[in-house]
């Protein structure tokens, strides 16, 4: 008989940690099939572009710290499908290759590959991107015209309304028709209700805990309420702002990424509610119209801060618990 | 495991081991042991220091906590609020507290009686696991009069078993196995040479719950039982916290066995590190940070263990069975709980010499 030894417990739960990414990846592509149907065939040539830059990068940089690839670590792929997301549909292949490519070699390998890095690789490429091609990240097609393959200048953009607000205008967009997606945008970030449900598959998947969407979405509406922009009514700030630009699609699936958020549900709500009111300064007095990448590599430097606010409250409620004999499941000294 | 509660709910796989009938495969020597003492017939003319002695006489160890029972019985005589026997069987495929109990009820009763008469109560909980739900055979909701009580709740279910009932104070908890040897050996005069196992697994042909002779090796047991695969690991103990033992011939069968476990599984170790997914936190019956306390074990930063309270680490193993990434966090999280208490010792032992 050849067994052998192995630590306790000797059952486990089914969920694998590729099962999670992978609700991720899945919950991205029905977003892309939205864009599909916005922007045509050229989603898909993008999409695929993001992947395969982003996972030959990671292979490259496991070889050169003499690793072998885990084929059931598909944290690359994500990488990579989330990227062309944050873009618009027009920008050009190589950009997206940069931005994957940049996001795997500078946030997630330097500091140790999956599961150890500080910044989010997406948020990072996406930041890098906008620093260095400004103008083609910013601009963005009409929604419904399909684009080629290789659009050349003569794609017709559109001003989006983050940028509209930006100038201190309001958007001209019937908030009905920002709901499905049909206004120019970064190209997943538009298809709102789309997003919405996947958070919330993502919640009932327990992928993504729902404090910090939910969270997130709460706080900053509410800060949109109170702190109206100069010419806007309170209640068309809420649904402009939370629906231009890339916030919604940023807080169900950048923010979310578990290896850089906190642990605790306590730290994890606390720092949701930091990033929306970060996001919404930036909003305000920020010189770009879209800078939730920023914000988030920002707020990533914070996580350590946030996981021992959120551990200190913990251990208080426990020491607590257990003062008191309040907690069931730590019983106090009365078995013989 | 809900979206916004503790713990965790295991399936239990404890078919077709409980409805199988109990089996006893006993070494024919140690069983003719007799205590020294004279018996008499009748069991009730026995006062409560008749019956300690008879518990001290014969041996008997609590499968429970692997403590000797007449100190148990001594320390509760005449003050205990209520006696507590645990069926509790919380870990998946281990069934050998509620299958000896519902199998051998005259005994485990009799055994019940004679606690609460050392005891002085008449308050009496049979407790049995809640979350059940594969079984073939029902678990009545009393035996003879006495109301089962079900524990419910996630996996780590037993540390709740001292909280049941209205009664304020101590409470005499014993487990089902040792109440069954109690009895017998205060009719029959018999020593205690025998343990209720489980012996389960999906390599194992016939599971079924037995009473084995302690000393019995576990090969001893498989071939009994017959194996239908080559089974890559074989584990003494439960499912949950039991260790995955190399050598089937020299292992033997204590007093705290509760299972033999044959299991073939593929590889679980695919070389993943943790990607924060905070699952382990929210499963910990305890509420602690097992995902920290592995990093910090890991990379040998012990002194901030102290800060995410190790020391309170119940070893029951659901943050390392919820994992995604299949990480050895309960390794990682006793290895911090001894450093903690020898520590937190230690640090106490100065503050004392100081005083």
């Amino acid at each position: 008989m050849k067994i052998s030894p192995r630590p306790a417990p000797h059952i486990h739960y089914h969920e694998h940690t590729r099962v999670i990414m992978g609700d991720v990846a899945l919950s991205m592509l029905v977003i892309y099939g939205m864009c599909f149907y916005y922007y045509g065939v050229r989603v898909a040539v993008l999409m695929l572009t993001g992947i395969v830059s982003a996972c030959l990068a990671d292979v490259l940089c496991l070889a050169a710290r003499g690793k072998k690839p885990v084929t059931h670590d598909i944290s690359a792929v994500i990488t990579g499908m989330m990227i062309p997301l944050m873009l618009p549909a027009s920008i050009p292949l190589y950009v997206t290759a940069v931005a994957a490519v940049f996001g795997i070699f500078a946030a997630k390998h330097p500091f140790g590959g999956t599961g150890h890095n500080i910044f989010n690789p997406a948020a990072a490429g996406i930041a890098f991107v906008t620093v260095c091609f400004p103008s083609l990240v910013f601009s963005y097609p009409i929604p419904l015209e399909l684009l080629p393959i290789s659009p050349g200048a003569d794609v017709v953009t559109a001003v989006s309304p983050a940028f509209t607000m930006m100038l201190g205008g309001i958007p001209g967009y019937d908030w009905q028709e920002m709901a499905f997606g049909n206004f120019p945008g970064p190209m997943g970030a538009t298809n709102i209700l789309v997003i919405l449900t996947c958070l919330l598959y993502l919640v009932l998947r327990r992928a993504v805990r729902w404090q910090m969407p939910v969270v997130f979405i709460a706080v900053f509406c509410a800060l949109c309420w109170i702190f109206p922009r100069g010419g806007m009514a309170r209640f068309d700030t809420v649904l402009y702002e939370g629906m231009s630009g890339a916030v919604l699609f940023g807080s169900v699936f950048m923010l979310g990424d578990p290896v850089t958020s906190p642990a605790r549900g306590w730290s994890k709500a606390l720092y949701s509610a930091a990033a929306a009111a970060m996001v919404l300064t930036f909003r305000r007095w920020g010189r770009l119209e879209e800078e939730f990448a920023f914000v988030l590599l920002l707020m990533n430097a914070a996580v350590w801060g946030f996981d021992i606010i959120g551990e200190k409250i913990a251990g208080w409620i426990r020491r607590k618990l257990i003062e008191t004999g309040t907690n069931k499941k730590i019983p106090k000294k009365t078995q013989l | 495991m809900s979206i916004f509660s503790k713990g965790t709910v295991l399936a239990q796989h404890k078919e077709p081991a409980l409805s199988n009938p109990l089996l006893r495969f006993v070494n024919p020597q140690t069983q003719s042991l007799l205590i020294d003492r004279a018996v008499s017939g009748d069991i009730s003319s026995l006062s409560a220091d008749d019956l300690i002695d008879i518990a001290r006489a014969a041996g008997i160890v609590d499968e429970r906590d692997g403590v000797f029972l007449h100190r148990k019985l001594s320390r509760a005589k005449g003050k205990a609020v209520a006696v507590i026997a645990d069926a509790i069987d919380d870990e998946p495929y281990v069934s050998s507290k509620i299958g000896p109990l519902l199998k051998l009820r005259e005994e485990a009763l009799g055994g019940i009686g004679l606690c609460c008469k050392i005891a002085g109560t008449d308050a009496v909980y049979i407790v049995a696991y809640k979350h059940i739900t594969d079984l073939s055979m029902r678990i009545p909701r009393s035996i003879e009069g006495f109301k089962i009580s079900r524990l419910r709740g996630g996996y780590p279910a037993r540390p709740q078993a001292s909280i049941l009932g209205k009664q304020k104070g101590r409470k005499l908890i014993v487990g089902a196995g040792a109440l069954i040897h109690l009895y017998r050996a205060a009719a029959t005069g018999k020593r205690q040479s025998t343990v209720f196992i489980t012996v389960a697994g999906n390599c194992v042909a016939n599971p079924m719950n037995m009473e084995v002779s302690i000393g019995m090796t576990v090969q001893q047991i498989l071939e009994r039982c017959g194996l239908v695969d080559e089974p890559s690991r074989v584990v003494c103990g439960g499912s949950m916290t039991g260790v995955a033992i190399m050598d089937t011939e020299r292992t033997l069968v204590t007093y705290t066995t509760k299972a033999v476990l044959a299991i073939k599984d593929a590889k679980t170790d695919r070389g993943l590190s943790c990607i924060g997914c905070s699952r382990c936190e929210r499963v910990c019956p305890r509420g602690l940070s097992p995902m920290y306390i592995n990093k910090f074990v890991r990379s040998g930063f012990y002194k901030y263990l102290m800060d995410y309270d190790a020391h309170l680490c119940l070893g029951c193993g659901t943050c390392s069975y919820i994992c995604p990434s299949r990480l050895d966090i309960s390794g990682s999280a006793i290895a911090a709980k001894q450093y903690a208490l020898t520590h937190e010792l230690a640090r106490r032992e100065d503050e004392e010499s100081e005083d």
